[in-house]
C-alpha cells in the first residue's frame, strides 16, 4: 500500500464507497507536543526512548519525521488519533450568507493525518473557510470491513466545567452525549477553522488546488489550563489507541478482537465501542472500558499539585496495566476472578472500616495476585514483548525479612487512626468479618495461630517466596510470554532455601481455626534454577487463561467474602486454586505446550512455590 | 481494577524528568533565539477580543453590517529581551465585504491586503504592563460573516508559520445584528475555535499553532496501520 496516499487507500481497502474524484482535495494533521519518557508496567523492565518514541509515534516537529534515536527528544510532537467533522465554506462573490457546501467525517490514522475531498458549491466565490471538529474516538475495522470496533473517550460534563470554567459555554452537543443517574457525559471536541482562497473553480466546483490544513498542534497555548489536565488526557487517550492497535496486530485483525475488546453499552448508539472514561478517582478497567483520573478541580486544588494524581492518566505503565485488564476480562474471562477485601481490607481500633487498594507488597488472594499480575505482564509484552529485563533484575513482591510480612499481626500502629495499613487492623476486619469477639478468648486463639505462621516461616528460613503477589506473577508472566532464558538473576538466591509453602493459605487457615498444622509445609529448592525457556505465543497464552480454571472456576466458586475452608482452598492455596499460577502451568503442561521440568525451572526462577 | 498508591512505577522519575526539562528550555531560550531565524521564534500568544463596549453592543444586537467597532489584541510578554519598537501585529480579517481599518497608522507596504491592517507595536513600551492590549477599530462591510485575526510581523516578515489568533462574527438571520451566533450550526464552530466552546469541545481562546505540511509527510507508512478513513460520527462505522 506504500505510495498510495492514505484516504484514498482507506476507501480501496474498506470497498466502502468509492472515492470521489471531484471538489478539492483536503489535507491536514492533529498534533500535540509531547516529549516525556514511558514507565514500564513491571519496575523490573526498561523500555528504551527508541521503544517510546516507536509506541508514542514521536515525530521531529522540524521536519515532521518519525523520532528514531535512543535518546530524549525535547519537543516531539504526537499525532491525535480522531474522527474529524470538516465543513466547507463559500461565500457568495456578491455578498451574503455564507453557505454550507459540503461536510465530511472522516478518521485520522494513528499519525494524526487526514485526508478526504470537499466539494466547493457551485457558482459562488473562491474564499473559503473550512472548519474541524476532532472528536475523541476512533475506529478499528477489519480491512475487509466486515468488522468494526469504536473506542470513545468520555468526560463528564459537569466536572469538565468545572475544571475548564472559562473555556466552555452553555451549549451542548446533543448527538455526542448521554446521560446516566443523572449526569450527561460527552466526548471531548476540539476545534479549529482555516480561512483561504482558491485560485480558480471550474464550472462544477471542483479544483486541481490541494487545501493544506497543515499541521495543527492542539494546545499549543498552555493558558487555562493550570493543571494541564487537557495535555494528559491526550496523552493518554492516544496511548490507549497505541494499545489498541498493537492487541489487534497481535490478533492478525482477526474477529476475536472485535468480539474481546468491545461491547454493546446501553446508551443509544454506543454499539462495538470500548469506553474509555475519564471520570474516575484512580484507574481501572474491564472489558472493553476503561477509567482513567477525571477533571477535578477540588482534588487537584487541595493537593496543590496536580501532577500528584493526574500523572495517572498518562502514565503508559498505568494505560498497559490497565488494557491488560480488558484484555484478561474480554479474552479469558471465566479466570477473571479475583478477591480484593482479603488483603486491602482494614479495620482500626475504633471499628472504623477503610480499604488501602491492592499493591506489590501484599499476599494476596489467589486471584487478585493472577488478575493484577498478568495484566502487568501482558501491558508490559504490549509494551515492548517483555523484553529488556534490568540487569539487576530482582524478585519482587514479598518481603526480605518476613518477619515484617503484612500478616504478621503487628499491633504497634493499633492506635493510629490515620490509615497505617495496620497489619493488626487487617486482623481485626477478619475476625469481625467472621464473627469473633474482640480480645475473646476464641480471637486470642487465632490470634496466636497466625502468629505461629509467621513464626514458623520465619523460622525456616522463608525469604521473599511467594506465588500470592501481583508483581511476582507479572514477573512469571513476563517469563511465559518474553524469549528470554536468562536466569541469572536467580543464581545462588534459590538453591538451599528453605520455605513455607502456601504461607497466604497457612494464614487463611489460621484465621478460620482451619486444620492448621504447626511446621507444616515447609520446602526446600534442591538447586538454582539453570534456564527459562518458555516462550508462549500470545494466542496460545489467552486462549489457555480462558481455559485452565474450567470447569472449577465457571462453577460454584466462593465468593469474595465467603471466609472458610472452600475459600482458603480455592482462592488463597496457589497450590489447589483452581485460578493460580501453578494451575495455569499444569494445563499448559496438559496441553503440551510446556513440560514439567521447564514449569519447575519456570518457577524456581521466580521464587514461587514449587510443582 | 484500582491501583494501591504506591503501585506507581516510574512516577517519582517521571515527575522529576519533567521538571528538568522545563528548565533545561528556560535556560536554551534566550541564547538560541538571537540566532534564530524569524520564522522560528516564537509560539507568541495573542489573543483577538472584543472590546467591553462592543461586547455590550453585540449583546444588544447593535453590531450589524457597516457598524464600526474596537477589537482589542492581546499578547503575552515575552520573556526575553529581544523585542524592540520594530514589531508590528497584523490584524487580518476575512468575510465578504469586510473592510478594516486601524487607529495607528497603517503600513503602506501592505495596503495591497484586503481587510488587513498591519499596526507597529513597541513591546519595549508596551510589556511593563502585563497582557497589554492594542487597539483596533474594524468596519463590517456587507457580508454575513467576519473572521477576524491577528499574527505577528517582524520587518515585514511573518513569524512563526500560521500562528495567530482570532475571533468570528456572523450575522443572525432575525435581527441583522452581527453576533457569535445565529446562522446556524456553522456559527457554532466559529465560536469555538475563536472564543469558548460548548460543553464537549474546547474553545480556543488563542487558535492552535499550524506548522506547515507538506505532502510527501504522508509517504511513511506503518504496515500494520489503517489509514485515514471515512466514518460514521454517530455510530462509528467505516463508509
Amino acid at each position: 500500500m506504500r505510495g498510495l496516499l492514505p484516504g484514498v487507500a482507506a476507501l480501496l481497502v474498506l470497498g466502502a464507497c468509492a472515492p470521489r474524484a471531484d471538489g478539492v482535495r483536503v489535507v491536514g494533521q492533529l498534533v500535540f507536543e509531547e516529549d516525556t519518557g514511558c514507565s514500564t508496567a513491571l519496575d523490573t523492565q526498561e523500555m528504551s526512548w527508541s521503544e517510546c518514541h516507536q509506541f508514542k509515534r514521536r515525530l521531529d516537529p522540524s521536519i515532521g519525521a518519525i523520532v528514531t534515536g535512543n535518546s530524549m527528544f525535547a519537543g516531539a510532537l504526537r499525532g491525535l488519533g480522531a474522527t474529524i467533522v470538516l465543513d466547507f465554506w463559500s461565500t457568495p462573490v456578491t455578498g451574503g450568507e455564507l453557505v454550507l457546501c459540503d461536510s465530511e467525517t472522516i478518521q485520522t490514522d494513528l499519525h494524526g493525518r487526514f485526508e478526504t475531498r470537499l466539494k466547493p458549491c457551485e457558482g459562488l466565490g473562491t474564499d473559503y473557510i473550512v472548519t474541524g471538529q476532532a472528536y475523541l474516538q476512533f475506529t478499528f475495522a477489519q480491512a475487509s470491513g466486515d468488522r468494526y470496533g469504536v473506542v470513545r473517550g468520555v468526560w463528564r460534563e459537569d466536572r469538565a466545567l468545572d475544571l475548564f470554567e472559562d473555556r466552555f459555554g452553555p451549549e451542548i452537543d446533543q448527538a455526542h452525549a448521554y446521560t446516566r443517574d443523572g449526569k450527561r457525559f460527552a466526548i471531548p471536541r476540539f476545534v479549529f477553522v482555516q480561512y483561504g482562497a482558491l485560485s480558480s473553480l471550474d464550472a462544477v466546483g471542483s479544483s486541481t488546488e490541494i487545501i493544506n490544513l497543515g499541521r495543527r498542534r492542539l494546545l499549543d497555548t498552555p493558558a487555562e489550563d493550570p493543571f494541564d489536565y487537557l495535555s494528559l488526557m491526550l496523552s493518554g487517550w492516544q496511548s490507549v489507541l497505541e494499545l489498541h492497535q498493537r492487541i489487534r496486530n497481535r490478533a492478525g485483525d482477526a474477529d476475536e478482537y472485535y468480539d474481546n475488546m468491545f461491547s454493546s453499552f446501553s446508551d443509544p448508539g454506543w454499539d462495538n465501542t470500548y469506553r474509555v472514561s475519564f471520570d474516575d478517582t484512580w484507574a481501572r478497567a474491564g472489558k472493553a472500558r476503561m477509567s482513567l483520573f477525571r477533571p477535578d478541580r477540588d482534588r487537584f486544588e487541595e493537593d496543590g499539585d496536580a501532577w500528584d494524581i493526574a500523572w495517572l492518566i498518562s502514565s503508559v505503565a498505568t494505560l498497559s496495566h490497565e488494557i491488560g485488564h480488558s484484555l484478561h476480562a474480554g479474552y479469558a474471562g471465566s479466570s477473571f476472578i479475583s478477591s480484593y477485601s482479603w488483603s486491602s481490607s482494614y479495620m482500626n481500633a475504633d471499628g472504623d472500616f477503610y480499604d488501602s487498594g491492592h499493591s506489590g507488597s501484599q499476599y494476596q488472594e489467589v486471584g487478585v495476585a493472577m488478575a493484577e499480575g498478568l495484566a502487568s505482564a501482558m501491558g508490559q509484552h504490549l509494551q515492548n514483548d517483555c523484553a529488556r529485563w534490568k540487569s539487576n533484575r530482582w524478585f519482587k513482591g514479598g518481603v526480605g525479612t518476613f518477619a515484617n510480612n503484612m500478616w504478621n499481626l503487628d499491633a504497634s500502629c493499633d492506635d493510629d487512626e490515620d490509615e497505617p495499613e495496620c497489619s493488626y487492623h487487617r486482623f481485626r476486619y477478619h475476625m469481625t468479618e467472621r464473627g469473633v469477639v474482640e480480645d475473646d478468648s476464641e480471637w486470642d486463639l487465632r490470634k496466636d495461630l497466625a502468629l505461629g505462621v509467621t513464626a514458623d516461616a520465619v523460622a525456616a528460613g522463608h525469604k521473599r517466596v511467594t506465588s500470592n503477589s501481583e508483581t511476582r506473577i507479572a514477573q512469571f508472566g513476563c517469563d511465559l510470554l518474553d524469549n528470554d532464558p536468562d536466569v541469572n538473576h536467580a543464581t545462588g538466591k534459590v538453591g538451599g532455601q528453605s520455605y513455607m509453602s502456601d504461607f497466604t493459605y497457612r494464614i487463611g487457615q489460621a484465621f478460620d481455626r482451619d486444620r492448621y498444622a504447626a511446621v507444616a509445609g515447609i520446602a526446600t529448592y534442591d538447586a538454582d534454577p539453570t534456564f527459562e525457556s518458555v516462550h508462549l505465543q500470545w494466542s496460545t497464552f489467552l486462549t489457555n487463561l480462558e481455559e485452565y480454571c474450567k470447569p472449577e472456576c465457571t462453577a460454584t466458586f466462593p465468593g469474595g467474602k465467603d471466609w472458610g475452608t472452600d475459600y482458603n482452598e480455592k482462592r488463597l492455596s496457589t497450590l489447589q486454586s483452581p485460578i493460580g499460577a501453578h494451575r495455569f502451568l499444569t494445563g499448559l503442561e496438559d496441553d503440551g505446550y510446556i513440560s514439567r521440568l521447564q514449569s519447575r525451572e519456570l518457577l524456581k526462577s521466580n521464587l514461587m512455590e514449587e510443582l | 481494577m484500582r491501583h494501591h498508591d504506591t503501585d506507581r512505577p516510574g512516577a517519582g522519575i517521571a515527575r522529576s524528568g519533567l521538571c528538568l526539562v522545563a528548565t533545561f528550555g528556560l535556560l536554551l531560550a534566550v541564547p538560541a533565539i538571537a540566532d534564530m531565524p524569524l520564522q522560528d521564534r516564537g509560539p507568541y500568544n495573542f489573543r483577538v477580543e472584543l472590546s467591553e463596549q462592543a461586547t455590550e453592543a453585540l449583546a444588544r444586537g447593535e453590531i450589524m453590517r457597516q457598524s464600526t467597532f474596537d477589537i482589542w489584541v492581546r499578547f503575552d510578554c515575552p520573556t526575553d529581551d529581544l523585542w524592540s519598537s520594530d514589531y508590528q501585529i497584523m490584524v487580518r480579517a476575512v468575510g465578504a465585504g469586510l473592510v478594516a481599518e486601524g487607529v495607528v497608522p497603517i503600513d503602506s507596504n501592505d495596503s495591497s491586503l484586503e481587510g488587513a491592517v498591519l499596526i507597529p507595536v513597541n513591546v519595549a513600551a508596551l510589556c511593563p504592563e502585563q497582557a497589554p492590549l492594542v487597539p483596533v477599530t474594524v468596519t463590517i462591510g456587507n457580508g454575513s460573516a467576519v473572521g477576524i485575526e491577528a499574527q505577528l510581523h517582524i520587518r515585514g516578515q511573518r513569524l512563526d508559520a500560521d500562528f495567530g489568533s482570532g475571533l468570528f462574527l456572523a450575522v443572525d438571520r432575525s435581527s441583522e445584528g452581527m453576533q457569535k451566533r445565529g446562522a446556524g450550526a456553522f456559527l457554532a464552530e466559529q465560536m469555538a475555535n475563536y472564543n469558548v466552546s460548548d460543553a464537549t469541545a474546547l474553545r480556543r481562546q488563542v487558535a492552535d499553532r499550524v506548522d506547515e505540511l507538506t505532502i510527501p509527510q504522508f509517504d511513511f507508512t506503518h504496515p500494520d496501520d489503517q489509514p485515514s478513513m471515512r466514518v460514521d460520527l454517530q455510530t462509528g462505522a467505516p463508509r
